[in-house]
């Protein structure tokens, strides 16, 4: 007995249930899509505050129900929630639905329960009434989004996209810029064919073998340029009979001996071509 | 002119044949024997340029002794007077003083080699003297004039001392045709020969074993006309030669470079029209020598060099490099006029 009167007197935590005052919507005049927002007071002691955790969480609570939004604000005596709920119950006549109540957890370790409510909610319009399009509100105003801007940046980036990668990819020498291996014979061979005038087809190949050789190439040179370049080395008596005719040619006083240019320079450009 | 006694092959076979002799006393130096002979044939000056003991007066000595004909020779030195090369000045047996012909006049007329030893080491007036003698090949002394038709007047320099020397004016310069570096031999064969076998020790000996005479000298003229004659020089090869010389003048506009040069501050000038025929004549020389009727680019390659090098001035910040820069510049041209062009 003596032990009893010291639990009853002891103070319990548990037992000290904060006050919780519910401002509640009104509870008749709702339709379909309405938003109810609900007010809830708690009183809280010095030191306790709400678990926020165990706040209900926005959500859809039931098949007609949502919980849209929670806000807490702090107040003098302890904290204001506003819950704002969504009525998607399609009414056929006039009736009662029923919000839930939420449990909460306070820091002590109290529980209490925001308390639910109730509401009368109703059809918008007789069942029985036809349906027609006129009754549908006309569509609000719509203003056409301007592509053009995005477009213009669209295409801009895009440029800026393209010369960035050219200039790398000349930078780092890929392709096309990769370096190609010169080929002054099959360039040779290839002006060789419009010319008619001998002189001038044993020029042009001067300036090819100059090229080959990476500067001014004569008869002398030969030897030096085999040596450099001994892919051509089986053409060495051609290219000897060459030099040897040119220089009959243009510097000699004897008879001038032909020969066939174009197709010496169609055999240097295949050699050059590695297709020989 | 004299005719010539010997035809063209006959006077080939005995080129051929001199510089056999020539290379066989002088080792490792073919290309300057080559280019001394060739200036025989073109009846050019030479001056050797190069260092001290590489063989230039024995070479020099040599030629003389294959082309025969009176021979002096003379020192430069920084006292030599102009008139020291034309009068000898001396006291006679009786006491007397007495004036007689000096090293140039004492042969006479038919003087065919004069060699000028250390020629940097005499004074500027004695240069001028010299530059009438080679342009004119005629002197004025004993109030007559005497004129030397077969005279060929060498010259060496060495480039070691630069103390108590004078360069050569440009005037003077120009009047040789060619100036060709002499440098050490290259293999080491002709270095070990030179140094241990006997018969290079004794130069006298040396020289005189040549055949005298193979180019006979009264006759050099006329083979050098008759070459210059011949030798046929076609409008390409004229272009060619041209061009060259054109990029030699204006190295910038002929589009030649070298690394860490200005090019249009480079040439100062150069290559003037008297250095244009000296290099025609030396180019129809080699042809010539080659056995051609026709010159042909590596002739004129073989003789540029010596023969443009040393008429080639350079810009006041170019010219303490010339000795790299020159075959540099050279070099450019060679690798830059195309040919056969136009």
């Amino acid at each position: 007995m003596r032990w009893l009167l010291l639990g009853l007197l002891l103070p319990l935590p548990v037992l000290a249930q904060p006050r919780i005052v519910a401002e509640n919507p009104h509870g008749y005049g709702w339709w379909l899509g309405d938003e109810l927002v609900q007010h809830i007071r708690i009183d809280l002691s010095d030191g306790v505050s709400l678990d926020p955790a165990s706040l209900p969480r926005p959500r859809r609570v039931d098949y007609w129900l949502d919980l849209r939004g929670i806000s807490a604000r702090e107040t003098r005596d302890g904290i204001e929630l506003t819950l704002s709920w969504q009525n998607f119950y399609s009414a056929m006549e006039p009736k009662r639905q029923e919000v839930p109540s939420s449990p909460i957890r306070l820091s002590n370790g109290a529980e209490a329960v925001l308390p639910g409510f109730s509401f009368v909610t109703s059809p918008i319009r007789p069942l029985t009434a036809p349906s027609s399009p006129d009754q549908l509100l006309p569509d609000p105003e719509f203003r056409l989004i301007d592509p053009y801007p995005h477009r213009a940046g669209l295409v801009g980036a895009v440029f800026m996209f393209v010369a960035s990668f050219a200039a790398l990819a000349w930078h780092q020498a890929w392709w096309p810029f990769h370096a190609r291996p010169a080929r002054p014979f099959t360039r040779a061979a290839r002006r060789l064919r419009r010319l008619a005038d001998p002189a001038m087809q044993r020029r042009l190949l001067h300036r090819a073998l100059d090229a080959a050789f990476g500067k001014v190439m004569i008869g002398e040179d030969l030897s030096q340029f085999l040596a450099d370049r001994p892919e051509f080395a089986s053409m060495a008596d051609r290219l000897a009979d060459f030099f040897h005719g040119s220089d009959a040619a243009f510097f000699g006083v004897g008879p001038v001996v032909e020969g066939d240019v174009a197709a010496l320079a169609r055999d240097l450009s295949r050699i050059e071509r590695g297709q020989r | 002119m004299s005719r010539m006694s010997l035809n063209s092959a006959d006077w080939l076979a005995r080129m051929r044949d001199a510089e056999a002799q020539l290379n066989d006393i002088v080792l490792g130096q073919s290309h300057v024997i080559r280019l001394i002979l060739l200036s025989v044939l073109a009846r050019g000056h030479v001056l050797l340029a190069g260092d001290v003991g590489t063989g230039k007066t024995t070479l020099l000595r040599a030629v003389a002794r294959v082309i025969g004909g009176p021979f002096t020779r003379i020192e430069g030195t920084i006292d030599l007077l102009p008139t020291d090369l034309i009068y000898d000045a001396h006291l006679d047996a009786e006491g007397r003083p007495r004036v007689e012909p000096g090293p140039v006049l004492s042969r006479g007329e038919e003087l065919s080699v004069f060699f000028f030893n250390e020629i940097n080491r005499a004074r500027p007036q004695v240069h001028a003297l010299l530059l009438r003698l080679m342009a004119e090949r005629s002197l004025t002394a004993f109030r007559a004039e005497y004129r030397f038709p077969h005279l060929q007047v060498f010259a060496d320099r060495n480039q070691i001392e630069r103390d108590e020397t004078f360069e050569l004016p440009a005037a003077a310069r120009d009047r040789f045709m060619m100036e060709i570096p002499v440098s050490l031999p290259v293999s080491r064969e002709d270095h070990i020969a030179l140094a241990f076998e006997t018969r290079f020790h004794d130069v006298d000996n040396l020289i005189a074993g040549l055949t005298e005479r193979i180019l006979p000298f009264r006759e050099l003229n006329a083979l050098a006309h008759e070459i210059q004659a011949t030798v046929h020089t076609s409008a390409a090869l004229q272009h060619y030669v041209f061009a060259l010389c054109e990029a030699l003048r204006e190295p910038q506009a002929a589009g030649l470079e070298i690394e860490d040069t200005d090019m249009s501050r480079l040439v100062r000038g150069g290559a003037s029209p008297r250095g244009m025929q000296a290099l025609v004549r030396a180019a129809r020389a080699a042809a010539w020598a080659e056995g051609r009727d026709a010159v042909l680019p590596q002739d004129v390659r073989a003789v540029f060099q010596p023969v443009m090098a040393h008429r080639t001035f350079l810009g006041p910040a170019y010219e303490p490099r010339r000795d790299s820069l020159v075959p540099a510049l050279i070099g450019a041209a060679f690798d830059r006029v195309p040919v056969p062009a136009e």
